[in-house]
């Protein structure tokens, strides 16, 4: 599934690392949704949402699969 | 949020201590329990099997807790290691089990056996985690 979550990343100026602690996972879960290679559950999906005071549509791409 | 990593900087902290001790529990447990086995009475061969046997335990409950307390992914990192590594013991051992029938070779030793599991679980571990950490 394509997402943004880079592009939003970098735009907060957050690390992979800050971005997995505002989000209660590890960095490399962080790299690995970026990459594309992991889809992050429902709760977690909606967490990243409302880090970035965005809906999970905004965020995440599943026209793509 | 310092607290928070500070409390998570002390279980890291704990945790590599117990994966150390645990470790050398399983490196040392075998060797003890070599030398009790090669003893004339049942009682010290069962205390050789249970040395054995518990020494490994420690170490298998760390990684169970490890993948316990990690986050959905690192759980699904472990849950494919360990399928790839439970494919592959099963390969490794129907292999070993033909080249047993056919000649090919002589009876392998379990002791040989059960480390190689051990690599072959260490190996799909390292391999699934560089998979999910390169880019496409």
């Amino acid at each position: 599934m394509k997402n943004r979550l880079r592009d939003l990343r970098t735009s907060r100026g957050w690390s992979q690392v800050e971005l997995g602690s505002r989000a209660g996972v590890s960095r490399q879960a962080i790299i690995a949704i970026e990459t594309g290679k992991f889809d992050p559950s429902l709760p977690l999906a909606f967490k990243l949402a409302r880090l970035f005071d965005l809906s999970i549509e905004d965020i995440f791409d599943a026209t793509g699969d | 949020m310092s607290t928070n990593i500070s409390q998570q900087f002390r279980t890291n902290v704990r945790v590599f201590y117990a994966w150390v001790g645990s470790t050398i529990l399983l490196g040392v447990g075998p060797v003890v329990a070599s030398r009790l086995i090669d003893r004339e009475t049942t009682a010290w061969r069962a205390a050789g099997v249970v040395v054995g046997v518990g020494a490994t335990l420690p170490w298998m409950a760390l990684m169970a807790t490890i993948i316990r307390r990690g986050d959905e992914f690192v759980r699904r990192m472990h849950l494919i290691a360990i399928a790839i590594a439970a494919a592959a013991s099963l390969l490794l051992l129907v292999i070993l089990d033909w080249l047993q029938r056919a000649w090919f070779i002589e009876s392998v030793d379990l002791v040989v056996i059960w480390p190689a599991c051990l690599v072959l679980w260490l190996v799909a571990l390292i391999g699934t985690k560089r998979y999910y950490e390169r880019e496409r």
